[in-house]
């Protein structure tokens, strides 16, 4: 039997596959929560987070500066102190939002476009929850003052207060 | 037997070349040798990350659990000896550990399994108060992984209690 | 009493693929063996083999196969049945796990396959099941196909249709907190001919159609500004990534369907004391990757007891259409990324090429002496990334120890 038939097939097959492919320029724009607010947040994470055993590592996929751990500036120091110079920098802030922000561009388009809806479908909130498989274990549970600070957040109405208190604990 | 064992060894070779961990190697080897006169031991590498070494693995050094050193200096390198390192865990254990001569201490896995993040004060010999750690610990016992020199961005510079225990 | 079967093993580089063909339980084959044996007439033909692998590399990633195999050939006339089961312990702490300052991470895959044939006459039709399951992945699927011979069995025809499912998920985590589905419908249609006295012909076309999301759930892209992406090298270090990328390191991610299609010829030709085989595997996608895969093994009598092959392989491929070596955000405000974004190597530029060979002893009886064979295969692997960060070459070796027994 002639195998002419099949190859012919498989040659106009592959012609048509090799004319659909995922295009190599498409983009994605972020539906991203709010700078303005994220600074309280911020302050959180790094003292929750951002050790230098931890997030405030430049490796890390989730890059947390700030204050008391890792800065950004050649001649900063991790500090004790709020005030300037020693406090958080409007660069650090800028770097670990772009960096938080950034890890799972589609979930977080997702959940900020639904006012904040399942902020579950983030994994940073669900290993800080810790239901999710983290090194640094479970940071807090769910409705805990430091959870409701970064949901808050995500909702795009960060409850100031409540990250100052969490920032207490 | 003998041709089984030809066989056998090579690929054996081959599993353990390809078993290194280069994170963790290079991370040792990054520490240097032994400081001359200095025989291993507790008085050993004061100031290094303990449990770069002692972390349990095959082949490696007794495993710590917490470790580092306390110096009196924020500019020297003199050992706070008898100082307290006070350690509360996250379940509200707490543990109290005491530097040695090179202002080392240690403690193994049967002494103490931290629960992280865990809270530490440190307290000089004599001294009435301690000074309290202004962060907590995330997930790593040893002290110099985050307390390394020289103190720049990425580090806090080496643990130091003045003698007189006031805040540095 | 068990016979000499030929067992032919495919050395595939990386973990994943290692393991090849698969055993029933062994003590399933026996109990069939001693049942067998009680009645007047057993035509059947039985084999089992037991298989040790090791993969290592210089990109620091080990696995370890054990594996037992079983065959029952001609159950009722014209009926066989195979099954195996696996098992890949996987160490690895390549530059992917590198690049994020983590630790070697070891895991452990069960697999088990089943297969069945029965073709009386002319028409046949089989059956195939399997399961895999690690920590992180958990996969099952079945296919059925049909063999039609023809011109005196000459000519053989056969069409199969398979269905995959696979569960992504996160190690340490349930599936039903993160999970992922992926979907896998597969066609395989071919013909194998008789060309000559010695040769045989196969020539068939695989189809395979994937949905869902198959984007590893580990891999975090690093990105960069167009000026610093222009400049970064391929074979980038990972101090260097590390020190000249932007904050922003997203997800890995795929598209959500793949079209995969695969033209496939082997040839088979019998000398006086050997017999040569090669094949060439033309593979396309509309993901954009286009690859080319030559083997070849040359299988030589060198006594009646003892066969030697040595082997190469070339495989050469192109990327994916989104492929980048440094991808590009554009910063704020918008966060405008690549809508498609990897660092699967598999998935870029790349040549490898395989050599290596093999050997089997039979040491049986002088009465039966294919009853019992030992096989030894080895094969380095020299693999060529042509536009990666952090690496751009990987020497592997793969090593394997079969042990087989047959019924005479």
């Amino acid at each position: 039997m002639s195998a002419v038939p099949l190859v012919y097939c498989s040659v106009l097959a592959l012609t048509v596959v090799a004319c659909v492919t995922a295009s190599s320029d498409s983009r994605v724009v972020e539906t991203v929560p709010d700078r303005a607010s994220f600074e309280p947040v911020s302050d959180l994470l790094d003292h929750r987070c951002g050790t230098l055993d931890c997030h405030g590592v430049s490796y890390r996929n989730l890059r947390i500066y700030g204050r008391e751990g890792l800065r950004f500036a050649p001649d900063a120091r991790p500090s004790s102190r709020t005030e300037a110079p020693f406090g958080t920098t409007v660069a650090e802030y800028d770097a670990t939002y772009q960096s938080l922000v950034s890890l799972e561009p589609e979930a977080m388009s997702a959940v900020v476009s639904e006012g904040g809806a399942s902020p579950e479908r983030l994994t940073f909130v669900r290993k800080a929850r810790g239901v999710e498989e983290h090194k640094g274990l479970g940071i807090w549970k769910e409705g805990d003052p430091e959870d409701i600070c970064v949901t808050s957040w995500l909702r795009g109405r960060t409850d100031v207060a409540l990250c100052k208190q969490a920032l207490e604990r | 037997m003998r041709s089984l064992a030809i066989v056998l060894v090579p690929l054996a070779l081959a599993a353990a070349l390809g078993a290194c961990d280069p994170v963790h190697s290079d991370s040792v080897d990054a520490l240097g040798g032994e400081a001359p006169g200095v025989r291993k031991g507790p008085l050993h590498r004061p100031g290094q990350p303990c449990l770069r070494c002692h972390d349990g693995d095959f082949g490696d050094p007794p495993e710590f659990s917490v470790a580092g050193t306390i110096f009196e200096s924020q500019t020297e390198l003199r050992p706070a000896v008898g100082a307290t390192v006070h350690l509360t865990m996250h379940d509200g254990r707490t543990f109290d550990a005491t530097t040695n001569e090179a202002g080392n201490f240690y403690l193994t896995p049967s002494e103490l399994t931290p629960t992280y993040p865990m809270k530490v004060e440190v307290q000089a010999r004599g001294a009435r108060t301690s000074v309290k750690m202004s962060t907590t610990v995330g997930r790593y016992g040893a002290c110099a992984e985050c307390h390394s020199d020289p103190a720049g961005p990425t580090s806090a510079g080496h643990v130091f209690i003045p003698a007189d225990g006031r805040t540095p | 009493m068990w016979r000499r079967k030929a067992s032919g093993l495919s050395a595939t580089p990386r973990g994943a693929a290692v393991a090849s063909t698969a055993l029933v339980v062994s003590f399933t084959l026996v109990l069939a063996s001693t049942a067998r044996a009680k009645e007047p007439e057993d035509t059947s033909k039985k084999s089992a083999s037991l298989e040790t692998a090791v993969y290592a590399d210089s990109d620091h990633v080990t696995v370890f196969t054990p594996a037992i195999n079983g065959n029952v050939e001609n159950v009722v006339d014209g009926a066989s049945l195979h099954g195996s089961y696996l098992v890949d312990v996987v160490s690895a702490a390549s530059v992917d796990i590198i690049s994020t300052a983590s630790r070697r991470w070891h895991e452990v895959r069960h697999a088990g396959a089943l297969s069945g044939e029965y073709k009386p006459h002319d028409l046949g039709i089989g059956f195939s099941a399997s399961v895999s399951s690690e920590p992180d992945y958990f996969s099952y699927g079945a296919s059925g196909h049909l063999s039609y011979d023809l011109d005196e069995k000459n000519t053989s025809l056969f069409f199969g249709y398979g269905y995959g499912h696979d569960t992504i998920g996160r190690a340490g985590t349930s599936f039903a907190t993160f999970a992922r589905s992926l979907q896998r419908g597969s066609f395989l249609g071919g013909i194998d001919q008789v060309i000559g006295p010695s040769t045989l012909g196969t020539l068939s076309l695989g189809v395979i159609i994937e949905n869902g999301d198959q984007s590893k759930p580990y891999r975090y892209i690093p990105m960069f500004s167009a000026a610093e992406a222009a400049k970064t090298p391929a074979g980038a270090s990972v101090d260097y990534v590390n020190a000249h990328r932007l904050f922003e390191r997203p997800l890995e991610q795929l598209p959500l369907a793949r079209r995969r299609f695969a033209l496939s010829s082997q040839i088979a030709h019998r000398l006086e004391f050997s017999t040569v085989r090669a094949s060439e595997r033309l593979y396309i996608d509309n993901w954009g990757l286009k690859a080319s895969t030559t083997d070849a093994r040359w299988f030589v009598d060198a006594s009646e007891r003892v066969r030697l092959w040595p082997h190469v392989r070339f495989h050469a491929q192109s990327p994916v259409s989104f492929w980048q070596r440094a991808y590009v955000s554009d910063g704020q405000p918008g966060f405008s990324l690549p809508e498609f974004r990897t660092g699967d190597r598999e998935l870029g530029p790349m040549w490898a090429v395989t050599g290596g060979g093999g050997a089997k002893v039979f040491l049986g009886s002088s009465a039966h002496p294919h009853f019992f064979a030992v096989s030894l295969e080895a094969d380095a692997v020299y693999t060529s990334y042509l536009d990666d960060l952090y690496i751009s070459s990987r020497t592997g070796v793969l090593g394997s120890l079969t042990l087989e027994l047959e019924e005479p």
